[in-house]
């Protein structure tokens, strides 16, 4: 944590340069990982970060800064910095700080338990997560990467309306890559794990994984283009909400026009079998938090409720602008980011049916296992996508044969609007940036291109 | 923790605070904003004598950034203003630090010491949304055991933090048999390839608003149908210090600013974006190399023009890809798979090719980071290698990998100065810097011309790859359908689909009209600014995956 004197000296100098009100956002993290290769330790690293911003306000118009250097100079730099962005800043928005104070129990997001861990066992866990992935098929012919890491994270926020908070993270993950070869064609596959406690981390189910995962793509071909039904497996159908959702549902895109939805209560916007929340508080998810970075509580909330539209996300500029309160969902990447509004954790109800099941009702079609090109590919303002896809063609309800080279192009609000069926089978995702806690989907008549 | 007083800045301003008010009186008298005024002295010739002068005086000071002399003059050439910043680390702490790892058993260790300055503004529809100004501040350390490596940073640069991390991590590596001592320090004298005219840490905040500004009323006035138009601007003036094991003590200074306009169309109902990021290894002088307002109209002509497209067809067919960057499918397709990153653990497609033909016979493709100025471009590399020109293929025959020095050492391989790192927080490891199919002789014309039906990819997005298997992606952003050698209806965006070893083979024709532009690449090491390029070529059959 900073130091009072130290806090105490920024807020005043701020002040004194003309900020009406100001605030300092603190970050410290520790981040430790260890790979293996070949049977050896082949890396490793452990970092110490720290560095705080200053946000200064005016007349309803904001500044920032950030310095990972504290030193006379530079705090001098930091105010100044802020102060003239701030002089910069013709926003339409009124920029405001948040006063409430909150007390928080600490022990659902910190169990202090990584950093305990005897220096051995994480080797053990990467060797042996290597091994087992190599043994698993003789197919497998690489593992490039076995991975573990940990990440330990101390917030602070202060400002001169009197909020004072804080909060302390742990987590950990696993994660392993590999390629399977029949001599003929290379298929890769990853696999991962992630925890707020070590000892629930399975490092020889995911090695498992993602070895038969690679084995089973091998003999892949592309397909005719046309109209399919497809599933879209738990992990992928997290990765696709995480591409959308947060656009779709920032206040800030919907009251710019940069979202492809408008403010309305109970529209139907999606099939009555998809209900989509935002909970920032699911304990399996290494991207919960108390508070948002703005120091506003977090809390649960629908985005659709059974295919309806409810709340939007909002921050403390934009929740002003709708007259309504601010949602917790100000986050932004560290001190060096800036506010973005976005959900804390996407998690959508589950449904009543296995994948298999969702297979045998789906009868022919093709389960996707893997998107690609969702940065690129995807257009957030508009929901439009056309993106790489890789998966298993399904005939009669069974998997037949491995699908590569083919695409998939819609838009998210057709794709949710066409789900047939929800599965049981809800996943954790990587929190790349935001967690996702979603299940296998059955989607009709989507465009898919292949070879020919 | 962070660290008091470890910093030793020591700037020598002549003047500065007296420039700014000359700036300001001359523009009050032309009665134009900001940079748009210094724009119009750019034009005059008195403004382009005073800049070649300038020019001068620097050479002759030999300007030299092994010397730790930072120097730039303001645009009408009245003044002069001197940054003279010494390693943020006393080489005899680096050199502590170095013995300290050696001691623990590494064979080998290195120092990343970071100081960097970056700003980032953003407007909406001609506002200043946000405006955020950031000092970044730290040290990575590197052991090598072997093969086996450790990596660590830390925002405290101490001797004690510095010294004890890096025993930690030396331990961490298993020691080495043989106990190896530092090197005596050398310092290589190296030209500095990138001059710097105005360094974007010396302008003020609302110039550079005053250039956005340029860049929202150019993409204002193309069409009604642009709705929203934003802008957003960065610059970052990254200050690096390299010691290593070897006695190497280097030092170098990348100067780098970038201006993306995105521009948002609305027609009945549907929605378009589209946008460019012109970006360069220049200072704030790069917007004086060409008219902001009109290349802020391209991305509001794509937008307008793609939200009245049907959507892309869908199948196998052949593609015309611009230039510029069109570069993206080498980048992704090829580019990716011949970083040692992957090719020394066997795991790319192109592993053990050398020398072999990957390509067809009109493919010569090279990675260069001495193009001076470039958007990819530095002197040294992130190892504190001097950078040198990278043919990577050669009239299809596989001629080079990008190498750095870990990867290097388990391919029995000298690096290829291609160590690159986002900030001091990532190790370095093999990338690509600026990269591009050389020129070929068609014109764009005789391609487009010579192709009975496909699509013409005008605008490219990114992209991504798994070089395991070679398979990419990357997006067209803007396109056309050609229909007996003539370009027809403009079509909607779609990503494009293939594996690299089997497109680089179906690159049938290659055009004269080479160019690069400007991307952020991801990889193991973090985002890097990159160069992309190309002149237009064809690949006789992708995979579109548009609509049916």
């Amino acid at each position: 944590m900073i130091h009072a004197d130290l806090k105490q000296k920024i807020l005043s100098l701020a002040s004194r340069r003309g900020a009406e009100m100001s605030e300092i956002f603190y970050r410290s993290s520790r981040s430790f990982s260890i790979s293996a290769y070949n049977g050896k330790i082949e890396k490793s690293s452990d970092s110490i970060s720290a560095g705080i911003s200053l946000k200064t306000v005016r007349e309803g118009k904001a500044g920032f800064a950030f310095t990972e250097v504290i030193d006379d100079t530079h705090l001098e730099t930091l105010v100044e910095s802020a102060i003239a962005n701030m002089a910069l800043n013709n926003s339409d928005y009124s920029e405001e700080l948040y006063a409430g104070a909150k007390i928080h129990d600490e022990s659902s997001y910190y169990s202090g338990l990584y950093e305990q861990l005897p220096v051995e066992e994480p080797l053990d866990t990467v060797l042996e997560m290597e091994k087992t992935a190599r043994e698993c098929d003789p197919r497998v012919v690489l593992v490039p990467e076995s991975r573990f890491g940990f990440f330990v994270t101390e917030t602070h926020i202060y400002n001169t309306l009197g909020l004072e908070d804080y909060y302390r993270e742990d987590g950990g993950y696993i994660f392993v890559v590999t390629v399977a070869s029949d001599g003929k064609q290379h298929k890769t596959s990853f696999a991962y794990d992630l925890a707020r406690k070590p000892e629930s981390l399975g490092h020889v189910e995911t090695a498992k994984r993602a070895a038969s995962e690679s084995v089973e793509k091998l003999g892949a071909e592309s397909l005719k283009s046309g109209k399919y039904d497809i599933v879209i497996r738990n992990d992928v159908f997290g990765s696709l909400l995480a591409t959308f959702v947060p656009t779709m549902f920032s206040a800030e895109m919907v009251q710019r026009g940069l979202s492809p939805i408008k403010r309305s209560a109970d529209k139907p916007i999606a099939s009555d079998l998809v209900s989509i929340l935002d909970e920032p508080h699911l304990s399996g998810s290494l991207s919960s938090r108390p508070f948002d970075d703005q120091g506003v509580p977090t809390r649960r909330k629908a985005l659709i409720d059974k295919g309806l539209q409810k709340s939007l996300l909002y921050d403390l500029k934009t929740a002003r602008k709708d007259k309504v309160q601010p949602t917790g969902n100000a986050i932004k990447n560290g001190y060096k980011g800036q506010i973005q509004i976005s959900p804390i954790n996407i998690s959508v109800e589950a449904g009543k049916y296995d994948l298999d099941e969702l297979l045998a009702k789906m009868d022919m079609g093709i389960l996707v296992t893997s998107l690609e090109g969702l940065h690129s590919g995807a257009k957030p303002v508009s929901g439009e996508f056309s993106l790489g896809a890789q998966g298993f063609l399904v005939e009669h309800g069974k998997k037949t044969r491995s699908v590569e080279q083919i695409t998939l192009s819609s838009d998210i609000l057709s794709l949710l609007r066409h789900i047939q069926a929800v599965g049981t089978d809800r996943v954790f995702s990587i929190p790349m940036p935001r967690t996702t806690f979603t299940p296998s989907v059955l989607i009709s008549n989507m465009d898919i291109a292949g070879s020919h | 923790m962070l660290s008091k007083g470890s910093i030793t800045q020591h700037t020598v301003v002549i003047q500065r605070k007296d420039i700014r008010e000359a700036d300001r009186q001359e523009l009050a008298k032309r009665g134009a904003a900001g940079i748009a005024a210094k724009r119009i002295w750019q034009r005059s010739p008195e403004m382009r004598n005073g800049q070649e002068r300038a020019m001068k005086r620097i050479e002759q000071r030999a300007f030299n950034p092994l010397r730790e002399k930072q120097c730039y003059n303001d645009p009408n050439d009245r003044f002069i203003i001197f940054a003279e910043v010494n390693s943020l680390l006393d080489p005899k702490i680096a050199h502590a630090v170095l013995d300290a790892a050696l001691d623990n058993g590494a064979d080998f260790a290195e120092l990343f010491v970071e100081l960097r300055y970056s700003t980032e503004i953003s407007m909406l529809n001609g506002k200043v949304e946000s405006a955020v100004s950031g000092t970044l501040c730290g040290t990575g350390v590197r052991v090598f055991s072997g093969t086996t490596s450790a990596y660590g940073h830390t925002n405290d640069l101490s001797i004690d933090s510095l010294s004890e991390l890096a025993a930690r991590l030396a331990r961490s590596t298993g020691s080495s048999l043989s106990k190896r001592e530092t090197k005596t320090p050398h310092r290589p004298d190296i030209k500095n390839r990138h001059m710097i005219l105005l360094s974007p840490d010396a302008v003020e905040p609302s110039e550079k608003a005053a250039i956005m500004k340029l860049a929202n009323e150019g993409a204002r006035s193309v069409s009604d149908l642009v709705v929203q138009v934003l802008v957003s601007y960065i610059d970052s003036v990254q200050t690096v210090w390299i010691f290593n094991s070897d006695g190497l003590q280097i030092d170098d200074r990348r100067v780098r600013t970038r201006l993306t306009i995105r521009s948002v169309a609305e027609y009945e109902g549907t929605r378009e974006t589209a946008h460019y990021s012109p970006g360069s290894g220049l200072g704030i002088e790069f917007y004086n190399t060409f008219d902001v307002r009109e290349a802020a109209k391209r991305p509001s002509r794509m937008a307008s023009k793609m939200v009245r497209s049907r959507h892309a067809p869908a199948g196998k067919m052949p593609v015309v890809i611009s230039n510029g960057f069109g570069g993206v499918i080498f980048h992704e397709a090829c580019g990716h798979a011949l970083e040692a990153t992957s090719v020394a653990k066997g795991a790319s497609v192109f592993s053990g090719k050398l020398d072999q033909k990957v390509a067809s016979e009109c493919v010569s493709a090279m990675d260069d980071p001495t193009i001076p100025n470039a958007w990819g471009s530095a002197n040294i590399d992130d190892e504190g290698k001097e950078t040198r020109p990278n043919l990577l293929i050669e009239r299809g025959i596989l001629k080079s990998y990008m190498v750095d020095r870990l990867n290097g050492m388990k391919m029995s391989m000298e690096s290829t100065s291609s160590a690159r790192r986002q900030d001091y927080t990532y190790p370095p490891t093999s990338r690509m810097s600026n990269t591009f199919i050389t020129a070929g002789n068609l014109l764009p014309e005789e391609i487009i011309a010579a192709t009975e039906y496909g699509l013409y990819a005008k605008s490219l997005g990114g992209g991504s790859v798994t070089p395991s298997t070679g398979e990419y992606n990357f997006a067209v952003t803007e396109g056309y359908l050609i229909d007996k050698g003539r370009i027809t209806e403009s079509v909607r965006g779609a990503t494009l689909i293939g594996k690299g070893h089997e497109t680089l083979k179906k690159i049938d024709m290659v055009g004269c009209d080479l160019s690069r532009e400007q991307g952020m690449c991801g990889s193991a090491s973090g985002m890097i600014p990159a160069d992309v390029g190309q002149p237009t070529i064809r690949v006789s059959e992708l995979i579109v995956g548009g609509r049916s």
